[in-house]
């Protein structure tokens, strides 16, 4: 059994490095855009400004190093070795689930983790997400997750969730759901009293604090640094591939507090056309998401509606970014991922109600498709997702639309 | 009947999905008309295979690659589309004989003899350019190039796929642009399949074993010239690096 087991961990290992090989070839394009190097010419020697935290840190190592980093050599080099442990971090958390769930659930883990790879694995690789802050928040993210399933050092949330923020602040709405669901789910459904208030003081310290810094970079933090605005590009130059380029519009919110929105216009614009037709494009898997949630809360007493509610309920805090961002791609990568790392972790968890609305909605979703991979094999098409853009798929097809 | 119209509504959804992502700014009534044909074909298969999930499957990675070639504007233009409605045709009807041998030479001699009359009749170009990402998407056609193989019995039915391959994989490598000779041997590969999956006795393979095919399908989607397609020029690009040429 167990040399079965270890063969078949062997397996995935390989596949799974194959596949990353695989979509590198396809979409790593070998370069860094002058917003995502940019990123990194913010530090909190313009005050303790928002998404200065990787600036400050990149700042301070050229000052320790015997040799500059301030070049985009450097950056992109960084941005790739952080991007490769992101997408091997996120294979051991596949393994550790699949090691801790039940045998009988394994086809059904690797049927889940599959679709889930579809998405992952080129998300970050493609120019206009390479070296984003976003894979900083899901290596944390998914940091935490493994400590809430390992069930140890569990403490460690609360510094994870500051670092998030201090990294991006938009961690409150696309990643703390991850981290703050499980936690409730265990709150309300435990016996065990002392693990109870361990998640009450957990997740109550992790919420205050993510909140509170939330509401100081949004309303507080943007620098009034019209002085420090040519150091900041000279330094945003001498990250750039080319030596020029840079963001205009992160440096003006950013240090010199003006208002992006107006130059936000166009892409609110295909914000509007895409999400109709996103929510078309992917109205298979909606539906059977809305189906498997009745099923998991179907003849629940009011204290288990409400632990079982909060796991589909976890994905609404996305919809603040949707309405005062434009990143729609981001967001729907998020919404996707929470779905399916939520299940994962709860089958991981030996959760038997989860486990059970998954056994009989793949049963139900037979009954209409007799074969289920294609719901895999569509993804393939539809993906990546992009930042603005969900993804040129969808683009494609609401231009048409519309 | 009702299970294969399902499994037919399945199969359609995934070919929407590769037009989207091969699709340009160009609409072609061309590429309309071929994938017209290439639905006759799927239809032909569903209706006359017994083995439908295998079958269904070998459909879709067939037509994830040909959907979303046809409709990338740089392939919209071609020709050889016209060589590839008959090569259709052919494979379509070969569905409905019942000898296995038969269908193999038949199948064989008429596609290996479309690529020749191809190559005299229109004097395309002969040269080594581009033989790294055409390497690569010879690579990604071996395991089914291998799946086949071992599905094969006798010195005649190797001998025959063996020829069959020969002159699609020189053509292949030496004639500019690509395009067409991976789609034939894809459409080849794809025939060849159907016809097997159906004979008795041959090796059924697990479920797993059909994520294989389907990611060297995708790599093969929407091909386009002179570098075959991203993922194929990607992969070469990729190995230039590790090894330290580029």
């Amino acid at each position: 059994m167990m040399k079965n087991e270890k063969k078949q961990e062997c397996i995935f290992v390989i596949a799974y490095l194959v596949l990353m090989g695989f979509y590198f070839a396809r979409y790593f394009e070998y370069y860094m855009t002058g917003y995502n190097t940019t990123l990194f010419a913010m530090s909190y020697r313009y005050g303790f400004i928002s998404r200065g935290l990787l600036g400050t840190y990149w700042l301070t190592m050229d000052r320790l190093l015997p040799f500059s980093i301030m070049n985009y050599r450097a950056v992109y080099w960084f941005s790739l070795a952080v991007t490769v442990f992101y997408l091997l971090l996120q294979m051991y958390f596949f393994i550790r689930c699949v090691k801790k769930a039940k045998e009988k659930n394994y086809g059904s883990m690797c049927q889940l983790i599959l679709l889930l790879m579809a998405f992952v694995m080129p998300m970050y690789i493609g120019s206009q997400m390479f070296g984003r802050l976003d894979i900083y928040l899901y290596i944390l993210t998914l940091a935490a997750l493994l400590l809430l399933l390992e069930e140890k050092w569990e403490w460690l949330i609360v510094p994870i969730g500051i670092v998030a923020m201090l990294i991006h602040q938009g961690f409150v709405f696309t990643n703390a759901n991850l981290i703050l669901v499980p936690m409730f789910f265990e709150i309300l459904m435990t016996q065990d009293r002392k693990k109870r208030k361990k998640y009450i003081w957990i997740g109550g310290v992790f919420f205050l604090t993510i909140s509170v810094l939330f509401l100081y970079f949004e309303f507080f933090s943007h620098s009034n640094g019209a002085q420090y605005y040519e150091e900041i590009i000279a330094n945003a130059k001498a990250l750039s591939f080319d030596g020029e380029s840079f963001n205009v519009s992160l440096i003006s919110h950013e240090i010199l507090g003006e208002d992006v929105y107006e130059l936000e216009t166009l892409y609110r614009s295909y914000n509007r056309i895409e999400f109709p037709t996103a929510l078309l494009l992917f109205s298979p898997y909606i539906m059977i998401f809305i189906h498997y949630i009745y099923i998991l809360l179907k003849g629940k007493k009011p204290l288990e509606f409400l632990a079982y509610a909060a796991i589909p309920l976890g994905i609404v805090t996305i919809i603040p970014e949707m309405i005062l961002k434009v990143d729609y791609g981001r967001y729907a990568f998020g919404t996707v991922y929470y779905i399916l790392t939520m299940l994962l972790f709860f089958m991981a968890k030996g959760d038997g109600e989860v486990e059970r609305a998954v056994s009989l909605e793949k049963l139900s979703i037979k009954k209409w498709n007799p074969i289920p991979y294609t719901l895999l094999i569509y993804v393939l098409f539809l993906v990546p997702f992009w930042d603005n853009l969900i993804s040129i798929e969808v683009y494609k097809l609401a231009r048409w639309i519309f | 009947m009702r299970e294969r119209v399902k499994y037919g509504f399945s199969i359609l959804a995934v070919f929407f999905a590769a037009f989207l992502y091969g699709v340009d700014e160009q609409l072609s009534f061309g590429a309309g008309l071929l994938s017209l044909l290439f639905f006759l074909y799927v239809f032909f298969a569903l209706y006359n295979n017994k083995n439908i999930q295998r079958t269904c499957y070998i459909l879709l990675f067939t037509g994830g690659i040909f959907i979303s070639t046809l409709w990338d504007s740089y392939y919209v233009a071609a020709k050889e589309r016209y060589y590839l409605a008959v090569v259709l045709i052919i494979l379509g009807g070969m569905l409905f004989l019942r000898n296995h041998k038969g269908k193999l030479l038949m199948e064989s001699a008429v596609i290996s003899g479309i690529l020749l009359v191809h190559t005299f009749r229109d004097g395309v170009s002969f040269g080594f350019d581009g033989f790294g990402p055409k390497f690569v998407a010879l690579i990604l056609m071996l395991p089914v190039g291998i799946m086949l193989w071992r599905s094969m019995t006798g010195i005649f039915e190797k001998t025959v796929f063996l020829l069959a391959l020969g002159v699609h994989c020189i053509h292949v490598c030496l004639v500019q642009p690509s395009t067409y000779w991976i789609l034939s041997l894809v459409l080849y590969l794809s025939g060849l399949s159907l016809i097997f999956v159906e004979k008795e006795g041959v090796k059924k393979y697990e479920d797993w074993v059909w994520c294989i095919p389907c990611i060297c399908a995708l790599g093969l989607t929407m091909l386009r010239g002179e570098d075959v397609n991203y993922y194929c020029a990607g992969a070469w690009n990729l190995i230039m690096k590790v090894v330290g040429v580029v």
